[in-house]
């Protein structure tokens, strides 16, 4: 349960005495939130005694009245609205007029109250006021926590473009230096690596770039029946030189089955489990990518011999920008986006990827995509 | 360079930084040893025992090296040896709620990427107080 500071300012006991009555056992239920609400009622008598309590204890809504002894409830309104607290305000009147409504809505007044009033209108008001109250502080919030990740992923990319950036210049400056002698044949494996890290920096770039367009759902798709056996034969040659290069041998049983996807989408599962297992795998090894129907549904396995992962390591693996940083993979490049992406494109299909692996002996991706089988 | 070489430990999660500084120190005649992660760097640097250290920040974590760091001015089987940041993170503001031991050996903290006069010119300062 949670609270409501409500304020309720009026110069007549008995009427803040049957208000608080009316709305001390009140409770506000929004129906996806955990929690309900109540209200903790304080009284004040006068404009005065009000702003003191607002001052020293703050409150989140507030029932006035227009008419008070001293300063008037708009006075009241036009000190919160100025100090822009906030405060939603119900003001009570008696007196009608078109004037003190445009006055006091014009100082942020949520509601108008006409006396005399009975308790449900009462009620009524107050609740919609106070549900008004709490969706607009959880946008607000979620609004601060969206802007927080937002900093923290730019902050994590930022870093993760300057590093080849740094790369680059080291050996850059490492040439201009003449470092290692006058013969430009031994910088060839700095220019070598120069090339390779921004041709990962590129990578970044574009990963970065299909990761928000799937996200913001901008990314235009043409859901359309391929031969699942065809776009995997030209998968596998996208990664058959990689693979020969370090001797990694790459067998596929995949059944000739017709499937109705976004063909980009496919590519994007595909490469991203044929490339991990290519890049984490010994020299050498093997990778065995095999499919399944069940029902409607296929299911891709991709299992290679490589370098595995222990259980906390799999653990964090679909997260953005994760790249598993140990002894074996330091000589790897990557961004850390690949599987984050590959995740999202899953979820596309309401599909589910799964991973098992074991430190030293190799990992095997299994992925889900329900009813595209034709 | 004095008559016995000084040894110079990188730590590092980047091969190319790695590769790079070490071509760079070692033409200046320094003996030079490696470590990918802070938790590669505590297994070798009893072996190693390095004069000084140049230590990356982000590695396994996002502060990995500041650990390290601590560690090295708090543990006592650690030798203590100073120690220049190398960082393409800047003076990031929230590294400055470390504990302040985790600052008691770092000497000098350097901008990502350094050239190689600042790297030697550096390196020669703190060895030669």
């Amino acid at each position: 349960m949670k609270n409501i500071r409500l304020l309720i300012v009026d110069d007549d006991p008995r009427m803040r005495e049957s208000c608080s009555m009316l709305l001390e056992s009140l409770q506000i239920r929004l129906p996806w939130l955990e929690d309900d609400y109540q209200f903790r009622i304080t009284e004040a008598g006068t404009a005065e005694e009000a702003q003191t309590v607002i001052d020293n204890d703050g409150a989140d809504m507030m029932l006035l009245d227009q008419l008070l002894p001293g300063l008037q409830g708009t006075d009241l309104l036009e000190y919160v609205s100025s100090q822009e607290m906030d405060i939603q305000t119900i003001m009570i009147t008696g007196n009608a007029s078109l004037d003190t409504a445009v006055n006091a809505t014009r100082n942020g007044a949520a509601e108008i109250l006409l006396k005399p009033f009975t308790p449900d209108e009462l009620r009524t008001s107050i609740t919609k006021t106070a549900k008004y109250q709490i969706l607009q502080r959880i946008v607000a919030k979620l609004d601060e926590e969206r802007k927080k990740t937002r900093f923290e992923f730019i902050r994590v990319l930022s870093h993760e473009l300057k590093s080849p950036l740094a790369a680059v210049t080291g050996y850059l400056n490492i040439m201009k230096n003449k470092t290692i002698g006058n013969d430009l044949n031994t910088y060839i494996p700095s220019i070598d690596r120069s090339i390779l890290r921004l041709d990962g920096m590129k990578r970044l770039i574009s990963d970065m770039l299909d990761l928000t367009r799937i996200e913001s759902g901008i990314k235009a798709r043409t859901i359309e029946e391929y031969s699942l056996t065809e776009i995997v034969s030209e998968m596998v040659e996208g990664v058959r030189q990689q693979a020969e290069e370090r001797k990694i041998k790459i067998y596929t049983e995949i059944p000739d089955f017709k499937i109705t996807v976004d063909r980009v989408d496919i590519e994007i599962i595909l490469t991203n489990l044929l490339t991990n297992a290519v890049k984490y795998n010994n020299e050498g090894g093997e990778i065995r990518l095999t499919a399944h129907s069940i029902g409607k549904a296929l299911k891709i396995q991709c299992k290679d011999t490589g370098i595995g992962m222990t259980e906390e390591e799999t653990d964090r693996l679909f997260k953005e920008f994760t790249r598993i940083r140990n002894e074996k993979t330091k000589n790897i490049l990557g961004n850390g986006l690949g599987l984050s992406i590959l995740k999202k494109v899953i979820t596309l299909y309401n599909g589910e990827v799964n991973v098992e692996s074991k430190f030293g002996e190799g990992t095997e991706f299994t992925v889900i995509l329900p009813g595209i089988i034709t | 360079m004095t008559t016995t070489a000084k040894k110079v430990f990188l730590v590092d999660d980047d091969i190319d930084i790695i590769t790079q500084n070490r071509m760079v120190l070692e033409a200046k005649g320094y003996v030079v040893a490696d470590a990918a992660s802070a938790k590669e760097a505590e297994e070798k640097i009893g072996d190693f025992a390095p004069d000084i250290i140049i230590l990356d920040v982000m590695m396994e974590h996002p502060k990995a090296g500041l650990e390290f760091a601590g560690k090295i001015a708090t543990e006592e089987d650690l030798p203590k040896i100073p120690i220049i940041l190398l960082t393409s993170d800047g003076l990031n503001p929230s590294w400055l709620a470390s504990p302040n031991f985790t600052w008691a050996r770092i000497s000098k903290v350097l901008d990502k990427p350094v050239t190689p006069e600042k790297l030697t010119e550096a390196i020669e300062k703190i060895l030669n107080k």
